[in-house]
């Protein structure tokens, strides 16, 4: 188990983030979404949604797409396939690390 | 994270499930202008203007054959529900709620198993329900007031469709032991159900559209 523990300290900082976790975990369960979607739907304040989701553009982990949708603009994100592996990496990693651990 | 409701069982137990924490993101987000609920209404106002009608024509259909025709009304509703609310949310409510587009299905062989298998079930229940209606009509109002209670509970998992769930099972107990015809009892549930569903989403709905008014969005 102690080995499981120690792979905490490796996990990735960026997905780690609670805010951050939160995005990528909506935009894992959908096709894609706009930042209007992921800002109702998380409740952050659009500056701090805008400052995550370009830490995750950066990272590589979110693709942002800016488009229009009859007159109504749209900044459409979605999970890269990077993006979605290192959330299935950060699944198993908290899962093998914190499952066994009695609360 | 600002919403500590978004925590299950430990503080820390969100960081654990991804799943977890967009199945419920999304479920409120799914809720949060009340236009499901409206709908939910609107298609038990329907049900009670079908019993109403029927009672009021004065067809008298036996229930064993009544119930054919409103099952086979009930799955083509129920399968357009929700593409209705995302057309009425993608068509006038976009600014507000923003655009999503769902991933596609993909359905297994063990899905498509699981499938079948949930539809030769729902056939079942509803053969036997069938053969228990012919027996007392008072056990079905009962039966279904709490069934209805129970779904819409599960739809939404918050303190407004437990009250309205509330209402509609203890709605359909009262009809149950005061043992009230048929039709009619399905009319008032269904009646009693369909208001309070189109009430409680319009609320909701009129104070989702005045905060993000608010909120100049």
């Amino acid at each position: 188990m102690s080995a499981n523990i120690q792979r905490l300290a490796e996990i990735d900082r960026v997905i780690h983030a609670p805010a951050r976790l939160m995005i990528v975990a909506l935009l894992a369960a959908v096709k894609e979404a706009d930042f209007q979607y992921l800002h109702t739907t998380t409740g952050l304040t659009k500056g701090n949604l805008s400052v995550h989701l370009s830490k995750l553009e950066e990272a590589g982990y979110v693709a942002i797409e800016k488009t229009f949708r009859g007159k109504y603009p749209l900044t459409i994100c979605k999970l890269t396939e990077q993006g979605r592996a290192v959330l299935e990496d950060y699944r198993k990693t908290m899962r093998s690390a914190l499952g066994k651990v009695a609360v | 994270m600002t919403d500590s409701t978004l925590r299950p069982m430990g503080g820390s137990a969100v960081l654990e499930d991804p799943d977890w924490l967009a199945g419920r993101l999304m479920q409120r987000a799914w809720n949060r202008d009340g236009l499901p609920e409206i709908a939910i209404g609107l298609f038990f106002l329907f049900m009670s203007a079908v019993f109403a009608a029927q009672h009021l024509l004065e067809m008298e259909w036996p229930v064993f054959r009544a119930m054919p025709a409103v099952l086979a009304l009930i799955f083509p509703l129920t399968l357009l529900m929700p593409h209705a609310v995302k057309w009425a949310r993608n068509r006038y409510l976009i600014g507000r709620t923003g655009y999503v587009v769902d991933r596609p299905p993909i359905v297994s062989g063990r899905l498509r198993m699981v499938s079948i298998m949930s539809i030769i079930a729902f056939v079942a229940v509803a053969a036997v329900v069938l053969v228990i209606s012919s027996l007392s009509s008072r056990w079905i109002l009962a039966g279904g007031g709490v069934s209805c209670g129970v779904l819409l509970l599960i739809c939404g998992r918050e303190m407004r469709f437990v009250i309205s769930g509330a209402v509609i099972a203890v709605t359909g107990i009262l009809l149950g032991i005061y043992d009230v015809d048929f039709g009619i009892g399905c009319t008032i549930l269904y009646g009693v159900g369909g208001a309070i569903t189109v009430i409680s989403g319009t609320v909701v709905l009129v104070r989702f559209l005045r905060q993000s008014r608010e909120a100049g969005e």
